[in-house]
C-alpha cells in the first residue's frame, strides 16, 4: 500500500542489507562505505591478510627464497620441546616484564600524585617528566649506551657516591642487562603519568572533604579514597604497561646489533622474545618458524591479558 | 583542597588555626617541592648528558673526575659527524616519509572516523568492532607477514610500504581519538546542512573538519612523532643506503664508527646526531605540549 504506484527494484533486498531500510539515509550509507574504504583495504591487506599468510606460514619451513616446505606443527613443537634460546627468551622477557611493568606503574602513579598537587610552576615540571616519552628511539638508545658505560657518568657519579670498587657493567654485565632495560623502560612514564593524572584530578573533592571531616589521615585518604577510585586507571596503565613492555625491540637492536654471535647481548642476557623474533626471521631468514614464535607470543600476551580482565578486574571499583 | 584550608588558616577563618600547623604544612610543602624538583631533574639528566656529550672532545669523553659542564665546547662535532655520513639525504628522505604520512594519516583517519561516528549504515558497528580487534592484536604477529605481502608486491626498498599504512588509517588509536573527538560536534550543525542537501562528503569537508582543528593537530603531531622516530620498520624495508632515513643512518653510522661495544671514543659524535634528530621533536613538544597531554587524555592510548 505504502509503495504503491512506485515499482519496486528487484535489488530493494540487496540495497536494504548493505544500505539500510532507510531510504532518505542511503546516499550516507554509501558514503560511510566509501569513507570506510582506505581502513577497509588497510585492514584486508595489513591484519587480515598477514594473519592468514602467518597461520599458514607458521606450519612451513622457508628461508624467505624457493619453494616453502609444509612441516605440520614441527616449528612448535620444536620451540616448546628443544629451542634453548626461546626459553632464554621467555626468561629474559618476563623478568623484563615482572619488573618494569609494577615499577613504572608505581612510579608514574607517585609523580601524577605529586603533580597533582597545586605547586608552583606545575606545568613545567609536568613536561620535564613527559620529555623522556616523546624522544624514543635509536638516539635514546645511544644516549643510554653512554650513561650505562661502565666507565661513563652513572658509573662516575656511583663510585663517588657509593665509593663503589668496581664499576657496574650495566650493558656490559648479564646480571644487570635487564635492571638496565628496566631503567630506561621506567624513565619513559610519561603517557601512564598523565592517565593517572587526568584520573585524579577525576576524583570528586567532595570525598577528601567528607573525609577530612571524619577524621582521616594522608595516608587512609589515599588507600580509602585515591586509589579505590584511581583503579581503573592504574588497572589500564597496568594492562597496556605489560602488552607494551612485551614488545621492546628497538632498544636492543641498536644496542645489542643483530650479528652478535648466536645470542642477543652478553650470554644471550639480552635476548628479548620480540629481538630473538626479529632475529630469526630478517638475520637468519626462517620466516616460517619466526612466524610460529610470532604466534606463541600472542597467545602468551592475549592469556596473560585475559586474566588481567578476568582476576584483576573484578578487583577494580567502577563508579557507577 | 589542603591548600585552600591552609588560606582559610592565615585568613583567621578556621577554627583549627595554630603555628604548629602552619609550620607542619610547611615543611610538608617544602619535601614536596624538594622531591618533585629533584625527581624532575633526574628525569631531565639523560638528555642533558646526551647535549653535553655532543659537545666534548672525544678525550673528554670518559675523563675524571667527571665535567658535568663542558670547559669547551666543540660545535663543529655537529659539523664533523654531519658530513662523515650522507646525512643530508638521510634527512631529506627521512621527511618525505613523514610528510607524506601525515597528509595520508590525517586524511583516512579522518574519513574512517567521520565514516564511524556519524554516519548510519549497517556495517558500521561490525567495522568499529574490527577496529578495535585489531587495536588489540600485537604488531609482532602482523609483523613479518606484513614484511612478505610486501615482498610480494615487489615493495621492499621503496617507500611504500613505510607509507601505504598511513593512508589506509592503519593509526588506529588515532580513528578512535577522532572518533571520539567528532561525537562531540552538536549533530544540528549537521542536520541543518543536510536539509539543504549538503551531501556527506560536503558536510565532511566544510562542517567536520573545520571544528576539529585541535583533534587533527593531535593527529598531525603524534603521527609526526611516529614516523620521525620509527627504526625497526625503515630497517627491515630499507636496504638500499640510498634510502635510509636518520635513524637508520645513525645506527648504521655507529655500525662504521664504534670499534667496541663500550668504551667509544666517537660517541660525541653519535651524540651530535642524535641530539639533532631529538631537537625537531623538542621543539614540537614545547610548544605544542598542550596537545600531547590532550591527546593522551582524550585517547587513553599511547602513540
Amino acid at each position: 500500500m505504502k509503495n504503491k504506484g512506485k515499482q519496486v527494484s528487484v535489488f530493494e533486498p540487496i540495497a536494504a542489507f548493505f544500505l539500510g531500510k532507510d531510504r532518505l539515509n542511503r546516499k550516507d550509507a554509501m558514503w560511510g562505505y566509501i569513507f570506510s574504504l582506505p581502513w577497509l583495504v588497510g585492514f584486508l591487506l595489513l591484519t587480515i591478510g598477514p594473519i592468514i599468510v602467518s597461520s599458514i606460514m607458521s606450519f612451513h619451513e622457508w628461508h624467505g627464497f624457493g619453494a616453502a616446505r609444509f612441516v605440520g606443527v614441527y616449528n612448535y613443537r620444536w620451540i616448546v620441546q628443544h629451542d634453548r634460546l626461546f626459553k632464554k627468551a621467555l626468561q629474559v622477557t618476563s623478568s623484563f616484564v615482572g619488573l618494569s611493568v609494577p615499577l613504572k606503574t608505581v612510579a608514574a602513579f607517585v609523580v601524577a600524585l605529586l603533580l597533582s598537587k597545586r605547586l608552583f610552576g606545575v606545568t613545567v615540571f609536568r613536561s620535564m617528566y613527559y620529555l623522556p616519552s616523546v624522544v624514543t628511539g635509536v638516539a635514546v638508545a645511544f644516549m643510554w649506551m653512554y650513561i650505562l658505560d661502565p666507565k661513563g657518568p652513572l658509573n662516575m657519579l656511583l663510585q663517588s657516591v657509593f665509593h663503589l670498587k668496581q664499576p657496574i657493567g650495566w650493558l656490559a654485565d648479564p646480571d644487570f642487562v635487564v635492571p638496565s632495560f628496566v631503567i630506561m623502560n621506567v624513565w619513559q612514564l610519561g603517557a601512564p603519568m598523565i592517565i593517572l593524572l587526568a584520573g585524579i584530578k577525576g576524583i570528586p573533592v567532595s570525598l577528601y572533604e567528607s573525609a577530612l571531616i571524619d577524621g582521616a589521615n594522608g595516608w587512609q585518604r589515599m588507600w580509602r579514597i585515591t586509589i579505590p577510585m584511581l583503579s581503573p586507571s592504574l588497572f589500564y596503565v597496568f594492562v597496556i604497561g605489560i602488552i607494551g613492555a612485551f614488545q621492546i625491540l628497538t632498544a636492543p637492536i641498536v644496542i645489542f646489533g643483530t650479528d652478535s654471535g648466536d645470542s642477543g647481548g652478553p650470554l644471550g642476557s639480552g635476548l628479548f622474545y620480540t629481538f630473538y623474533l626479529y632475529r630469526k626471521a630478517f638475520v637468519e631468514g626462517r620466516m616460517g618458524y619466526a612466524c610460529a614464535l610470532a604466534w606463541i607470543l600472542f597467545v602468551i600476551i592475549a592469556s596473560l591479558t585475559l586474566f588481567n580482565f578476568f582476576v584483576l578486574g573484578k578487583r577494580i571499583y567502577y563508579e557507577e | 583542597m589542603l591548600e585552600e584550608n591552609f588560606m582559610a588558616m592565615l585568613r583567621g577563618e578556621s577554627q583549627r588555626w595554630s603555628t604548629k600547623r602552619i609550620v607542619k604544612y610547611l615543611i610538608k610543602r617544602f619535601f614536596v617541592y624538594l622531591i618533585v624538583i629533584g625527581g624532575a631533574l633526574m628525569f631531565a639528566m639523560p638528555l642533558y648528558l646526551m647535549i653535553i656529550t655532543s659537545l666534548k672532545s672525544s678525550d673528554m669523553l670518559y675523563e675524571r673526575p667527571f665535567k658535568w659542564i663542558p670547559t669547551e665546547w666543540h660545535f663543529e662535532n655537529y659539523l664533523k659527524a654531519w658530513n662523515a655520513f650522507p646525512f643530508t639525504l638521510y634527512l631529506r628522505n627521512t621527511l618525505f616519509i613523514t610528510i607524506t604520512s601525515i597528509i595520508g594519516a590525517v586524511i583516512s583517519t579522518s574519513m574512517a572516523a567521520y565514516a564511524f561516528s556519524r554516519l548510519k549504515f549497517p556495517a558500521k558497528k561490525l567495522f568499529f568492532v574490527l577496529v578495535i580487534g585489531a587495536m588489540l592484536l600485537p604488531k609482532e604477529v602482523t609483523f613479518i607477514p606484513t614484511y612478505l605481502i610486501w615482498w610480494k608486491l615487489g615493495m621492499v626498498n621503496t617507500f611504500v610500504p613505510l607509507i601505504a599504512p598511513s593512508w589506509l588509517a592503519r593509526g588506529l588509536s588515532k580513528i578512535f581519538l577522532l572518533r571520539q573527538f567528532f561525537r562531540t560536534i552538536p549533530l544540528e550543525l549537521e542536520d541543518a546542512a543536510k536539509i539543504d542537501g549538503a551531501s556527506a562528503f560536503k558536510r565532511y569537508t566544510k562542517i567536520i573538519v573545520p571544528l576539529s582543528k585541535p583533534a587533527i593537530g593531535v593527529v598531525l603531531i603524534f603521527e609526526f612523532i611516529t614516523n620521525w622516530n620509527s627504526f625497526v620498520g625503515p630497517l627491515i624495508y630499507l636496504n638500499d643506503p640510498k634510502l635510509y632515513t636518520l635513524n637508520v643512518g645513525l645506527n648504521m653510522f655507529k655500525d662504521a664508527y664504534a670499534e667496541q661495544f663500550s668504551h667509544m671514543p666517537n660517541m660525541n659524535y653519535f651524540m651530535a646526531i642524535a641530539t639533532l634528530i631529538v631537537i625537531p621533536i623538542l621543539i614540537i613538544f614545547v610548544f605544542l605540549q598542550k596537545y600531547f597531554v590532550e591527546g593522551i587524555q582524550l585517547s587513553g592510548i599511547k602513540r
